[in-house]
């Protein structure tokens, strides 16, 4: 699985440098390899499933702020495809 | 009160030691769990499986109730009992009420769950309606090959949501899905789902469940479901593990081949740009890339909030540990003698509340380990080491995960979004 690990490394670097996103200062891979969803606006997608993937990942967020504010490890639906 | 009192605790120290693949653990794991159960005083159940028939009438190959290393289908009631049914919902309500919680989800399951009978159906959904304190929403998991006008009615009285498994046309179900007599299930299936779409129940049909395997054509598969006009795909990876490898990766070898599987079907459904139909898995993989903090059972690294009741009223971890280990998901609780914060505290469920601190140190240290969460727990076991290791299917989720990346960093580039870093 090192190797994996390795192989994993080297390709999110080349990712990175192509982004040319290696200057945004974070400090580990974890923090990169996730987009911002505060600096992206849907309605500029082309991409209709990207966009609809935007737009439920903003609501999923939202909702678990509201979770989070009532300290409840809840759930926004059922979490499970059997 | 002392929310393990009752509990077998050697079946469940059993169950840490193999979580965590270290020695004699089970004091070990007590104490960090008792320092879990204070970091998550609210740690609560909102999905309820309910397994109200512990019987099939299809044998598929890959099933992990049957074919699987636990056999504990074979003590067990075919139907749910009235009495056990009753004891059920009571427990379910007693949470409720005791975390104050709005909302919950009861699944009917099973082996296949409408060989319970419809009474059965109507009893525990008007008990659930009746007892429970919080808005009930039904869902239902079936191979469609038993839906009868009877059961569509039921859906529809009490908004049943449905999900049905079938792997494709004819032939590609036909590699698996066969019947006690291995004879094809396809027929059946299709006059299932073709009653259902021409009901008033229609609505309620909100996905399709498909199993990988290598030996089917990916996108011949994606249009066989896509011809019933699911609002919702989503495909599995079989449920092997280390020591039960998958066909197709009998080593560590480098390769993906579930993950080139998964990239023709994810290239051709990006690339329509049909929002319309979900493809669960990649959207799922989409959205946690996107920062989401929602997860899936199989993805993600937030907790997971389900429990299993089986038709002998026992409560136990996610059913799919059944491909692991014979008694995997037992935890040694009843819903007769045990409320379900029993089942919270005990060691077995609060590792999948660990989240990141469950996985491998490999997993930890992984760039992607934010999105695909360690992998499916019954896919991380290893006799020797428990559950603590990288999924068996490693190498793919890195492969699609990282594609998915490439495909939205593309458009998001065009854009002109930097959207860079979470």
């Amino acid at each position: 699985m090192m190797k994996t690990t390795a192989t994993a490394d080297l390709e999110l670097n080349e990712e990175l440098t192509n982004l040319k996103v290696l200057d945004v200062g974070a400090d580990t891979y974890g923090e990169i390899l996730r987009f911002d969803l505060k600096e992206i606006d849907a309605g500029m997608i082309e991409n209709a499933v990207l966009r609809d993937a935007i737009q439920q990942a903003t609501k999923d967020t939202a909702m678990h702020a509201v979770h989070q504010s009532h300290s409840s490890y809840s759930k926004y639906g059922s979490n499970l495809w059997l | 009160m002392d929310p393990t009192s009752g509990c077998n605790a050697a079946r469940v120290s059993g169950f840490s030691k193999r979580l965590t693949g270290m020695g004699d653990v089970g004091v070990q794991a007590e104490t960090r769990v008792e320092g879990v159960t204070e970091r998550l005083p609210q740690a609560v159940f909102h999905t309820f499986l309910m397994k109200v028939a512990s019987r099939c009438n299809l044998s598929c190959d890959y099933c992990y109730m049957y074919h699987a290393a636990d056999q504990s289908w074979r003590r067990r009631p075919r139907v749910m009992s009235e009495e056990t049914r009753d004891a059920a919902i009571d427990r379910i309500a007693e949470h409720v009420v005791r975390h104050g919680v709005k909302e919950i989800h009861i699944t009917f399951h099973g082996g296949e769950p409408l060989l319970a009978p419809p009474a059965v159906w109507r009893h525990l959904c008007d008990r659930a309606r009746e007892k429970i304190p919080a808005k009930v929403n039904f869902s239902v998991q079936t191979n469609a090959t038993l839906i009868t006008n009877e059961f569509i009615s039921i859906f529809e009285n009490y908004q049943i949501q449905i999900g049905v498994s079938l792997d494709g046309d004819r032939a590609a179900n036909d590699q698996n899905r066969r019947d006690l007599t291995g004879k094809s299930s396809y027929n059946k299936a299709l006059e299932g789902i073709g009653l259902l779409r021409d009901s008033g129940a229609a609505p309620l049909f909100n996905g399709m469940l498909a199993v990988i395997d290598l030996r089917n054509d990916p996108l011949k598969v994606y249009d066989a479901l896509l011809h019933f006009r699911p609002t919702l795909i989503d495909f599995l990876l079989p449920l092997h593990n280390h020591d039960n490898r998958p066909p197709g990766k009998e080593s560590d070898n480098g390769r993906h081949p579930y993950s080139d599987w998964m990239k023709s079907i994810f290239d051709r459904w990006y690339e329509d740009g049909d929002a319309s139909i979900t493809v669960r898995f990649f959207q799922d993989i989409m959205k946690l890339l996107l920062g989401s903090e929602f997860t899936v059972e199989s993805l993600g690294l937030a907790p997971a909030d389900l429990v299993v009741i089986e038709t002998d009223g026992a409560i136990e971890a996610v059913d799919s540990l059944k491909a692991t280990y014979n008694g995997a998901p037992d935890l040694g609780l009843n819903v007769f003698d045990h409320g379900f914060d029993n089942a919270l505290a005990s060691p077995a469920i609060q590792e999948r509340f660990l989240g990141k601190a469950s996985l491998s140190e490999t997993c930890q240290e992984c760039s992607i380990v934010e999105v695909c969460g360690g992998g499916y727990m019954p896919t991380r076991y290893r006799h020797q080491s428990g559950f603590r290791n990288p999924s068996v299917y490693c190498e793919d989720l890195f492969d699609l995960i990282m594609h998915i990346r490439r495909r939205m960093s593309a458009d998001l580039e065009k854009a002109g979004q930097g959207a860079h870093r979470a």
